[in-house]
């Protein structure tokens, strides 16, 4: 399996999620090497919903709209894009 | 079938008149020219019929209430039978006007891509904006183009919404992604025909929908209503599909050269509509090649690529012809001794009759002057022979 496939394998998106709102902005869920993002669904072209993109053969989420394609790194380092942590709570 | 004769369009001529009323708004305007005794306008007043038998069916809203409120004139534009009227009229114009304009389509569709995609590449610029640059009235030409090219451009891609209508697979999503891209994707400042209205504005034109219909000429309406032919009948579907092919490939290199031109000739006009094209045509001539032309030909095979290349072929007629017209009809003017520049001021009203180069000049009075389009008159209205057939110019009263 070459790096591009490894990596696409590594990836998932939550397509069939409902979208996450937060201060204004709509997130779809992404996962990429065992951590959780909340992505912004709004393609910075022309604003096409990237929840419903696909990942191409470079492991790259291709916006639906016009085929613009993004790196999941891009993706991951956009300031606006959200990691996602667990914290233990006890709620006894 | 025979030829449509002029009675019939007399006719129509004055029920259209009567439903638009005195001093209708653009929007409720729904007039056209009658031939009268000069058989040399049959052409003109015929593609003027065809033009509102396309668009009778088109929402159209005036900016405000007109002084009679909103629905009386809404009623007797869209009166049933007036446009049950313009539909028995159409088939009978598109076989005479249309139809021997659409051969049958020839040839590999992967080898005509491939062509067309190098042919548009490599041309050189265009010839339009090559004269321009060397003008010394650029503003009235360009205003002329504005204005011809408004009959489709001012409500752009309602012609072929109509392809996206049904359900044919895949295709369709890709070609209602462009659809949605000619319409803004839902923001109103970015839909095409609003930024065309911006540009048409800039030159200190009236921006409203068919506000120059007097002016349009003959190639300007054949232009106009070959687009729309197509897109009448799902029977054109895979043409209208070629007519995506070629429109889209050709006009991200037509915008490109008038947005240059634009900003270097008259970098206060609003050249968004320009820049907009120059750019989402490029991804619009991807999406239609790969996930419209390519998964119908392989669906269909080779018959349905025949069809797309008939399409596109004969799109590359009708720009090609309406380009060189309106070209030649700038260089006539250009060359024209009794020449004064200027648009009409109140483009839908005082309308005097029309004439082509065919008509009888000569018999015109010697103090009657001509306007030609938005370019300006003539004062010697016997230097309009010169010009291109299907030119049109009008008495001024």
């Amino acid at each position: 399996m070459s790096t591009a496939a490894a990596e696409a394998d590594a990836v998932w998106i939550g397509h069939d999620l409902p979208l996450i709102r937060r201060d204004g902005i709509e997130y779809f869920l992404l996962s990429a090497r065992g951590e959780l993002y909340l992505v912004p669904n709004r393609c910075p072209h022309r604003g096409g919903p990237l929840k419903f993109g696909r990942l191409n053969a470079a492991g790259e989420l291709v916006c639906p709209m016009h085929g613009n394609a993004f790196s999941i790194e891009s993706l991951i380092r956009n300031p606006a894009t959200l990691r996602l942590t667990a914290a233990a709570r006890d709620d006894r | 079938m025979n030829a449509v004769s002029l009675d019939p369009l007399a006719k129509l001529a004055a029920t259209l008149q009567e439903a638009s009323g005195l001093a209708p708004t653009a929007a409720f305007d729904g007039r056209i020219d009658v031939a009268g005794d000069d058989p040399t306008l049959a052409d003109f007043v015929k593609h003027q019929a065809l033009m509102r038998c396309y668009q009778a069916r088109y929402v159209l809203l005036p900016p405000e209430a007109p002084a009679e409120g909103v629905l009386a004139p809404m009623r007797r534009h869209y009166d049933e039978a007036r446009l049950a009227s313009l539909a028995a009229l159409r088939p009978r114009l598109e076989v005479e006007l249309i139809a021997p304009g659409a051969p049958a389509g020839q040839g590999d569709i992967s080898a005509y891509v491939e062509h067309m995609l190098a042919e548009i590449r490599e041309a050189p610029e265009s010839a339009f904006t090559a004269f321009l640059a060397g003008a010394d009235h650029r503003d009235d030409h360009y205003r002329n183009f504005l204005v011809q090219s408004s009959p489709d451009l001012l409500a752009e891609a309602s012609a072929s919404a109509l392809g996206v209508l049904g359900e044919y697979g895949e295709p369709q999503s890709a070609l209602f992604r462009i659809l949605i891209d000619e319409f803004g994707y839902g923001v109103h400042g970015k839909k095409h025909a609003v930024l065309y209205r911006a540009t048409m504005r800039s030159f200190g034109l009236d921006d409203a929908y068919n506000g120059y219909w007097p002016w349009f000429d003959t190639e300007a309406l054949a232009l106009h209503n070959a687009i729309h032919w197509l897109f009448q009948n799902p029977r054109n579907f895979f043409r209208q599909v070629g007519f995506l092919l070629y429109a889209e490939t050709a006009y991200q290199r037509s915008t490109l050269a008038h947005h240059r031109y634009l900003r270097e000739f008259h970098p206060d006009a609003d050249a968004r509509y320009f820049a907009e094209h120059a750019h989402i045509d490029l991804h619009h001539t991807r999406m239609v090649i790969d996930e419209a032309v390519a998964p119908l030909v392989e669906r269909f095979g080779a018959e349905a690529g025949r069809e797309i290349i008939a399409g596109a072929e004969l799109t590359k007629a009708a720009f090609a012809r309406a380009g060189d017209h309106l070209l030649a009809v700038s260089q006539a003017f250009a060359a024209a001794g009794s020449a004064s520049y200027g648009a009409p001021a109140s483009p839908r009203e005082r309308l005097g009759r029309p004439v082509t180069p065919r008509s009888d000049l000569a018999a015109l009075a010697r103090s009657q002057i001509i306007q030609v389009g938005a370019l300006g008159v003539l004062s010697d209205p016997r230097e309009f022979a010169s010009f291109p057939p299907a030119a049109i110019a009008r008495i001024v009263p």
